[in-house]
């Protein structure tokens, strides 16, 4: 299939980290569709200007007139309209399973163009034997890949009270009981691998707190980060310094003063003059939970109108 | 049909959830996971790492991992060693090759190694032969809803991928998500005179050694803001433990306020009656040592914790719980996707407690069968050791500082362990846990070490300090850090009598002694300062190095002030000083044993 017009070279390849075998052979998936709207196009270009590339159209796989050889492919990629992914599904299974069999250990396989199929597939990959390496959502892609080794037969759960003995490919495996011994056996000078050598470069990828700038008027969710560089540690500690706190006057109409947290025998007076005061909205002395914003109770406890208010100010600042 | 009635079937539907909590929540996630998947006819068995047979692991049919994220990166303390044994190079690749696994994270993307814990093990896993059947989760402390965020869709996922792999045979429904969950446990009334076999569980484990107070006293100034205290107690049977060793301690709620609780509860009539617990959901998890027959008052001490500050799902037994209009109108807002940054504004942010509030949730009457559910299960608190056996025989000391503070609420917030040791006087018994820590010290006494510890960091190192000097180690140095010379400089006059003969170098930083607008100093600095010493005693004397204390900033500022003497004493280039600390991390030579 040679393209009959110059198309640009789209990069189709996702990029994930993930170990992967030196760029071998590609294998480019595409259907009489995507040929025609240069989709499976630009997929060939793209991956051609790094790699050899061997191309099938999806019928012929589907089919059974071609099969793959087995492990010949380090990476496999799918272009289908989203109508095509749709009806594939009764044939997904043994479709996956072929392109299994034809990637090599560690080869990925990248499934392009999906829309709502991006919901499905996961699960279907996952059974088929491959691992999810990425789902791409903003570019309707799905990147996975064969294990290191076999899998030969498709996963489920195995009650090990009633193992049957998986069948294995051309591999020696190691003895069930030798694998407990091993496991179970500990000598304290049995080396140890390095733990972080396990990290992927996406895994140690340092995480972005979202740090939006700062809504004084909105209740805020995020408290300032140990390493606060947007200003909400400084904010939060201003707060906190100038938080008034209530002087009643305890009369009918329910005068309420404010003063600064540093009066401390005021406080101890406020506190103790508490009981007088009565809730002129009715909501007060519920608690937090049901006062208003601008409420001079929050922060003390609920209390029953009449109720003594107890603060242990034994404490100072610091 | 149940769950059990599956088990001769070829597909087994029985799921193991281990978990690695740091204070609570990945249990509390763990039991969360089991719930659901209760739903879908898997039964589950629920279970700290540590509290787990390590041998079994590779003959388990399905695995879900909850893992927490420590303040430095690492994992909890409860899955070192099923770590340790993973590590291990002489595994096969093989090993797990019939184990479908997956990995549920809990961290908090403020810091650097967001998750590692989980990340590491899902890749270990997978290099051992496990499957993972589900893309490992990541909950994050920062997203609106919390760790719930991350935990609700990734459940619905594994939910999915369980039911494709394990069909529900036939006959056998999903079971939707109920009103109100059932109670993990029914508590039946019993005899009192079951009650006077109730043991302390603690008695009967070994690990646990009783202990008699000596001494509680507080070694900051009076005028000091905060109160830190020198704590011995005595043993009576040969209690072992190395230099940076670790005390156990489960915090026991205060008379008083046991008393006041079960009065705002309601509960003070029956406080006292006989109860038998009985587990009616074997996927949910209990609290550690729980007798079997004992009475809310006791639960509401030891076993259950209601200075907690509570989580979301806390709010939603509020919810079922509640018979009054407005009550509900609020909990429907607070647990809304809108109303998160409320919830969190109104309990995580001030730290509010369980009991605060409940006293404003008055209409809220929970059912004594649900004390479980609602309730978090009481902690043990972990202090590393100050003292030196060899110098103390049958003797633990500590040094601890209370833990108060002030939030936007008025009344101040108080630790829960704290509050308990703060009380306790000369005679007074508890049951003391001893757990290895990190630390160990160098093989041939001559080896020089340097200990960096700053604020109650200082007391592994003191214990390390005893030993040496105990055995006639010949150089010891040690950074210690606090704000006033005369007001917290903890162990001052031990350190000046250590100097005085000769067996130790002293250098401390008082951060707040210097006048206003003079630049702090840190024992950072000082490190900076003794750079060619430095450089002397690890390039040359080969030191063992240790740092204690803060797990926010200091270490990793410390680290720097080290690498920078490598690179300028020891013509190293910046890079390779990095790298030199890293060899010497990994050759045990730079022990961390700090917490958050």
């Amino acid at each position: 299939m040679s393209p009959t017009a110059v198309y640009e070279t789209a990069n189709s390849a996702p990029i994930v980290v993930a170990p992967v075998p030196a760029k071998g052979i590609a294998l480019a998936i595409g259907s009489l569709s995507t040929a025609q709207d240069g989709k499976y196009q630009s997929l060939v270009s793209g991956l051609e200007a790094t790699r050899q590339v061997e191309k099938q159209l999806l019928d012929r796989l589907v089919d059974e007139a071609t099969t793959l050889q087995p492990s010949s492919y380090s990476s496999v990629h799918v272009t289908l309209t989203p109508a095509e992914y749709q009806s594939l599904s009764p044939k997904l299974p043994s479709f996956l399973a072929q392109l299994f069999v034809g990637l090599s250990p560690l080869g990925t396989l990248h499934l392009l163009n999906l829309s709502s199929a991006i919901q499905t597939l996961p699960s279907e990959l996952t059974l088929a034997g491959f691992n999810i390496l990425a789902i791409l959502a903003d570019e309707d892609a799905i990147v996975a890949q064969k294990p290191a080794h076999d899998i030969s037969a498709p996963l489920s759960l195995k009650s090990r009270s009633t193992a049957a003995a998986v069948p294995l490919l051309n591999r020696k495996k190691t003895d069930p009981a030798k694998k407990k011994a091993l496991w179970a056996l500990s000598s304290p000078s049995v080396p140890q691998i390095d733990a972080e050598a396990l990290l992927t470069a996406e895994d140690k990828a340092r995480p972005v707190p979202t740090c939006e700038p700062v809504n004084t008027a909105v209740p805020r969710r995020k408290k300032a980060c140990k390493g606060c560089t947007c200003g909400l540690a400084d904010l939060e500690e201003e707060e906190r310094k100038t938080s008034k706190v209530v002087l009643l006057d305890g009369s009918q109409d329910g005068e309420a003063k404010e003063i600064s947290q540093s009066d401390r025998e005021k406080l101890i007076a406020a506190a103790k003059s508490a009981p007088k005061a009565t809730s002129s909205c009715g909501s007060c002395f519920l608690g937090d939970a049901f006062r208003c914003a601008s409420c001079p109770y929050l922060g003390l406890p609920a209390f029953k109108p009449g109720e003594k208010v107890e603060i242990d100010f034994g404490m100072d600042d610091f | 049909m149940t769950p059990s009635d599956f088990s001769d079937t070829e597909t087994s539907r029985n799921l193991l959830i281990l978990y690695a909590t740091e204070t609570g929540n990945a249990q509390s996630a763990a039991d969360s996971i089991a719930r659901q998947c209760r739903r879908i006819a898997f039964q589950c068995r629920v279970m700290s790492t540590d509290a787990y047979s390590l041998p079994d692991l590779v003959s388990e049919d399905l695995i879900i991992f909850v893992v927490s994220t420590t303040g430095s990166g690492l994992e909890p303390r409860s899955m070192t060693s099923m770590w340790n044994m993973l590590l291990r190079a002489n595994l096969p690749e093989d090993l797990f090759e019939d184990l479908p696994f997956a990995v549920f994270g809990l961290g908090d993307t403020a810091y650097e190694k967001f998750c590692w814990p989980a990340k590491k093990l899902s890749r270990r896993m997978s290099s051992l032969g496990a499957i993972e059947i589900c893309e490992r989760g990541e909950g994050d402390e920062q997203h609106p809803l919390g760790i719930d965020g991350a935990l609700q869709p990734w459940v619905s996922k594994l939910l999915d991928i369980l039911l494709q792999l394990s069909p529900l045979p036939p006959g056998v429904d999903i079971i939707p998500v109920n009103d109100v969950p059932q109670p993990r446990v029914m508590l039946k009334e019993s005899l009192r005179s079951t009650l006077d076999r109730e043991q302390d569980a603690l008695e009967s484990d070994i690990r646990y050694h009783l202990a008699t107070v000596k001494k509680n006293e507080r070694i900051t100034a009076a005028d000091w803001f905060q109160d830190v205290r020198h704590l011995e107690f005595s043993f009576e049977d040969d209690t072992n433990y190395s230099p940076g060793d670790i005390a156990v301690i489960y915090p026991i709620a205060s008379r008083t306020d046991v008393e006041s609780f079960l009065d705002e509860m309601e509960l003070s009539d029956i406080a006292d009656d006989a109860f038998r617990i009985e587990q009616i959901m074997s996927d949910q998890s209990l609290p550690d040592h729980l007798p079997e027959v004992t009475t809310l008052r006791t639960l509401f001490s030891r076993y259950v914790d209601f200075n907690a500050v509570p989580t979301r799902s806390f709010f939603q037994f509020l919810r079922y719980f509640t018979t009054d209009d407005l009550e509900k109108e609020k909990l429907d807002e607070f647990l809304s996707p809108e109303g998160a940054d409320e919830l969190y504004e109104y309990c995580h942010r001030v730290r509010r407690t369980i009991r605060e509030v409940l006293v404003e949730f008055r209409h809220v009457k929970i059912p004594k069968d649900y004390i479980f559910d609602v309730f978090p299960p009481m902690r043990a608190r972990h202090f590393s050791i100050a003292s030196s056996v060899k110098i103390h025989p049958r003797e633990i000391q500590l040094c601890v500082a209370m833990v108060k503070y002030r939030t936007k609420l008025k009344i101040p917030r108080k630790g829960v362990c704290t509050s308990y040791l703060s009380v306790l006087k000369p005679s007074d018994t508890l049951r003391m846990g001893i757990q290895r820590g990190f630390i160990r010290l160098p093989p041939d006494d001559s080896t020089p070490v340097i200990c960096i510890g700053p604020g109650t960091g200082v007391a592994p190192m003191r214990s390390i300090i005893e030993e040496r000097v105990f055995g006639g180690s010949g150089s010891n140095t040690l950074y210690f850090g606090c704000r006033s010379a005369i007001k917290d400089q903890h162990y001052g006059s031990e350190w000046k009598s250590y100097v005085d003969q000769q067996q130790i170098t002293y250098r401390a930083a008082f951060s707040r002694d210097a006048p206003e607008g003079v630049k702090r100093t840190y024992v950072q600095d000082l490190i900076t300062e003794d750079a060619e010493q430095i450089w002397r005693l690890i390039g040359e004397g080969g030191a063992w190095v240790y740092i204690s204390g803060s797990s926010n900033k200091m270490p990793g500022a410390v680290k720097e002030a080290l690498a920078h003497a490598i690179e300028i004493h020891g013509g190293h280039s910046s890079t390779d000083a990095k790298k030199y600390l890293e060899e010497m991390a990994k050759e045990g030579r730079l022990i961390e044993e700090c917490w958050s």
